[in-house]
């Protein structure tokens, strides 16, 4: 699937992207973190506190907002990223998938940026931090994965990122980051670990409370996030193929 | 023997999706169940050869074609049916400036020329220093691509254009940007271009441009037919 694309192009076209996006400065780059890093912190500092009812704070809220924002950013981002890039795209030799890639980065970089400051302050332990890196690479190849299919979709609904937003906000309340799997209601859990997206978060949960480790429940996690990949390429690679012909 | 030819296109068709077509929102596909919009058959079962040292002009009215010919001569537009055989290096342009960003300088537009068009360019201050003198510009590399006039964009596009490298040149109504002045002095910048190209394929709607630069002119009739001129 990345046949289409080389190296040097999305190099390149990385660089353009941080110099239109964060004006090639450190301060530009600065303040974009400011928006994931307020969400993270007044999830984890207040709304953590208000349902937990518990003045420590680990940071696993705050952690779980920026994988959740890494997520629908890369998605949303990358499908409008191409709708922006689609008259350079349609009369050259750019292709989707640098566009789609050079974005994904782009976002993971701030990502990287603001879970470091968040690891800081909440003093989370090495260990775990390199553990949330890792993981965060494995959702990040998650996330480009969907956008790299959903583009699709977004190329030919005109109203593709309303819906998107609307799926997200769904997503997010339905993924365990305010609240636990494991303080729902027992008889609901099936609904929450089927959510091809709950994997993300039983295993930010899994990193910070080991002793929680439940086969069942991340294997049905991690089956239905599988089961939703296959779906997606299944129904959707005839049509990303001629993606062109949409744009 | 025949020399292989550089463009080698046998019985392609292309259909691509009716862009005015009402179907494209989510609420049209959960009520009418249709989930992509209509096709429409641009281009059925054509055929065409173009050897080294061929600058092949191709006319049409509005709608046939001819753009959807050069982009997938350029293998930039898939095909639904046939056979695209290309050797060497195609550079499309299918119009001036329209793979700038309007908010990078000039600078960072070289960059993004370079690499949508996959150019060997060594982009240096030298380099943009001479691009920006050649195309008559007046202007530093960092100053936005926004502050030029349209003209000035196509005169940044057109230098660059000039500078590159290429076996096939696939030109889309260039002679036509421009002021009268810029027009008479690209018409022989392009010339001279077209003698070092291997081959070259124009689209224009001024038959006197056709007949002035190209070997052969080829018209295409519908979305069936091309015929000899």
């Amino acid at each position: 699937m990345l046949s289409e694309f080389n190296f040097k192009q999305l190099r390149k076209f990385i660089s353009l992207m941080l110099a239109l996006q964060k004006k090639n400065t450190l301060f530009g780059f600065l303040f974009g973190l400011i928006p994931p890093l307020v969400t993270a912190l007044s999830i984890e500092l207040f709304i953590g506190k208000i349902i937990d009812g518990d003045v420590h704070t680990n940071g696993v809220k705050g952690v779980s907002v920026l994988f959740f924002i890494l997520f629908s950013s890369v998605i949303s981002q990358s499908t409008e990223g191409l709708k922006r890039y689609g008259s350079i795209v349609k009369r050259s030799y750019l292709s989707p998938t640098t566009v789609i890639l050079a974005e994904t980065w782009v976002q993971y970089l701030s990502f990287i940026a603001a879970f470091l400051i968040i690891a800081i302050v909440f003093m989370i332990p090495i260990i775990i931090t390199f553990k949330l890196i890792i993981l965060s690479l494995l959702v990040l190849f998650y996330a480009f994965f969907i956008a790299y299919y959903l583009v699709v979709a977004s190329s030919i609904l005109e109203d593709f990122s309303r819906i998107i937003a609307i799926l997200f906000q769904l997503i997010f309340w339905v993924s365990p980051i305010l609240y636990g799997i494991r303080q729902v209601n027992h008889h609901l859990t099936y609904f929450f670990i089927l959510s091809p997206f709950h994997s993300v978060f039983e295993m930010i949960h899994l990193i910070f409370t080991p002793s929680d480790f439940n086969i069942g429940i991340l294997s049905i996690s991690l089956l239905s996030s599988l089961s939703f990949m296959f779906l997606l390429k299944f129904s959707l690679s005839r049509l990303r193929k001629k993606v062109l012909v949409f744009l | 023997m025949t020399p292989q030819p550089l463009v080698k296109l046998t019985d392609i068709s292309v259909d691509l999706y009716n862009n005015s077509s009402d179907n494209f929102s989510f609420k049209k596909f959960v009520l009418s169940r249709q989930f992509l919009p209509k096709t429409i058959s641009i281009l059925e079962n054509i055929s065409l050869t173009i050897h080294k040292g061929d600058i092949l002009g191709i006319e049409g009215s509005n709608g046939t074609g001819k753009t959807t010919l050069l982009s997938v001569i350029a293998g930039i537009l898939p095909i639904s049916k046939g056979e695209r055989l290309v050797n060497g290096r195609c550079l499309p342009l299918l119009g001036l400036g329209h793979v700038f960003h309007e908010d990078l300088d000039i600078k960072r537009n070289i960059e993004l020329w370079s690499l949508s068009f996959n150019s060997n360019f060594l982009i240096n201050d030298d380099f943009i220093k001479s691009i920006i003198s050649e195309a008559g510009l007046h202007v530093t590399q960092d100053v936005l691509l926004r502050s030029l006039s349209s003209g000035m964009k196509s005169r940044l596009a057109f230098e660059l254009a000039m500078r590159d490298s290429e076996d096939i040149l696939l030109l889309d109504e260039v002679f036509s940007v421009g002021d009268a002045e810029f027009r008479a002095r690209s018409g022989d910048r392009i010339k001279s271009k077209l003698k070092q190209s291997g081959c070259a394929v124009i689209v224009s709607h001024d038959r006197d441009i056709l007949e002035k630069n190209c070997t052969q002119i080829l018209r295409i009739k519908d979305r069936k037919t091309i015929e000899l001129c």
